[in-house]
């Protein structure tokens, strides 16, 4: 998958030593400095500053941002706006899960993308932030307007439904022919490894357990020393949906549909919660920091603000792509040792595309250095 | 991150983008309403246009992002 440079992208470098891999490597020119340009700003922009100079997880991004202001500020926020925003997050897994199956999965199977589902899937769903929040304040710190009209909405969620069980999790649907290629090509455990899922952390644990002002750990993330496992098969490694299906290609694609179909129940219990206009606080400044820590499509992603007088002193992001990515991290490890087979490049492709970084990669192979 | 690509030229449902001096052939299936060479859009998913941005604050988008790409380890932290 290509992109442009300035975007930033993941090199993955490959050898091959009797057959398997016996290096990789993985160089990101992912642009990890954009929150540092936060700093002098007023902290109430941020949150739709993150909205729209971030393409993916941009809902999530955006409410990390909102409540990461919010917490600093000592503001509480409605119950109502909570669901709102709960049911931001999970819409927006819906649509960048499904919008992924329908785009890229067909690629790897040699077809074309079905970028008509996508286009539906995508009518339905891009712009809930809107219907939510017809003012579009849906960013502002305490929450916006909200004043959702509900049958759109359900009908919106019915259509979203429709595409993605169709065109993805039926018997037909593009993860059912990718589970079969991978059993035809005996990849179904390719890519296993061990490595623990990021457990749920406490307020003291984001406080302390992380080194938020240190550039190397925001690039290469550990928790109490160790590389971890985020996305969908750590949340949902003991699901039954993913009993006997390990941590390998299958377990990745498994526990990507069951996330799907989960986020699509979630969706429906949401909708049909109170979502009428509630009171949005006012953020009035002040001194503080505020941590926000919001599970999205690709995994765990937190933020954090220090905030004097209103304004950004530091800001911080912790995004899943440095954990899943990292160089002890789950494509490294699921690589080292596991059969190259044919065509090493295209193996460690799948592995990334499953494990599903959140910007361009592309694998390259380097031959393997003679013995001495 | 989402960075504005200016559209170049139009053709069959495609649209030559350029961004930070580079070109690309992107398709414009998953938009919803009609571009023209001069407007900017958002390309994800390796070669997609998924929304139109207006001008004004495509402009500001890329020139926050021209600072940040500019600042010392600013590619990459």
């Amino acid at each position: 998958m290509s992109g442009f440079p300035a975007e930033g992208r993941l090199e993955i470098t490959v050898t091959v030593a009797d057959g398997h891999f016996s290096a990789v490597r993985v160089d990101s020119s992912r642009t990890l400095a954009l929150p540092s340009l936060f700093r002098g700003r007023a902290a109430a922009e941020v949150p739709a500053l993150c909205g729209r100079l971030y393409a993916v997880c941009r809902m999530a991004q955006g409410l990390a941002a909102a409540q990461a202001v919010e917490r600093a500020a000592g503001l509480a926020v409605a119950a109502g706006q909570q669901a709102a925003r709960r049911l931001l997050l999970r819409a927006e897994t819906v649509l960048d899960q499904g919008g992924r199956a329908l785009l890229e999965w067909p690629l790897l199977l040699g077809q074309g993308a079905d970028a008509a589902a996508c286009k539906a899937l995508r009518g339905a769903l891009a712009d809930l932030p809107r219907l939510l929040y017809p003012d579009n304040d849906w960013l502002r710190p305490g929450g916006g307007r909200l004043a959702p009209d509900l049958a759109v909405l359900r009908d919106r969620l019915r259509r979203a439904r429709a595409v993605v069980e169709t065109a993805v999790l039926a018997g037909q649907g593009v993860g059912a022919r990718l589970a079969a290629h991978l059993r035809a090509e005996d990849m179904e455990g390719f890519g296993a490894c061990f490595l623990p899922a990021l457990p749920s952390w406490s307020d003291l644990d984001v406080a302390q357990g992380l080194a938020w002002h240190d550039p190397a750990f925001i690039a290469a993330p550990t928790w109490r020393g160790l590389a971890h496992r985020t996305g969908a098969l750590a949340r949902l490694e003991r699901h039954p949906a993913l009993a006997g299906a390990g941590s390998g290609l299958l377990g990745l694609l498994r526990a990507r549909l069951t996330e799907l179909a989960l986020a699509l129940d979630d969706l429906d219990a949401l909708a049909a919660r109170r979502l009428e206009a509630d009171p949005a606080a006012a953020f009035t400044g002040g001194d503080g920091v505020g941590i926000a820590v919001v599970e999205t499509a690709r995994g765990r992603l937190a933020h954090r603000l220090e905030m004097a007088d209103g304004l950004v002193r530091h800001y911080a992001i912790l995004a899943p792509t440095e954990w899943t990515f990292h160089p002890e991290g789950a494509l490294v490890k699921g690589l080292l040792g596991a059969p190259a087979g044919p065509d090493p490049m295209a193996r460690a492709g799948l592995l990334a595309a499953l494990l599903d970084p959140c910007v361009p990669y592309r694998v390259t192979e380097t031959p393997a250095m003679s013995g001495a | 991150m989402a960075i504005p690509s200016r559209i170049l030229s139009l053709e069959n449902g495609f649209a030559t983008v350029e961004c930070f001096g580079v070109e690309r052939v992107v398709s414009l299936m998953l938009l919803d309403e009609a571009v023209a060479v001069g407007d900017y859009v958002i390309v994800q998913s390796g070669s997609f246009a998924m929304e139109k941005v207006e001008k004004a604050a495509a402009l500001d988008s890329l020139a926050y992002l021209e600072t940040v790409l500019a600042a010392p380890g600013g590619g990459a932290a």
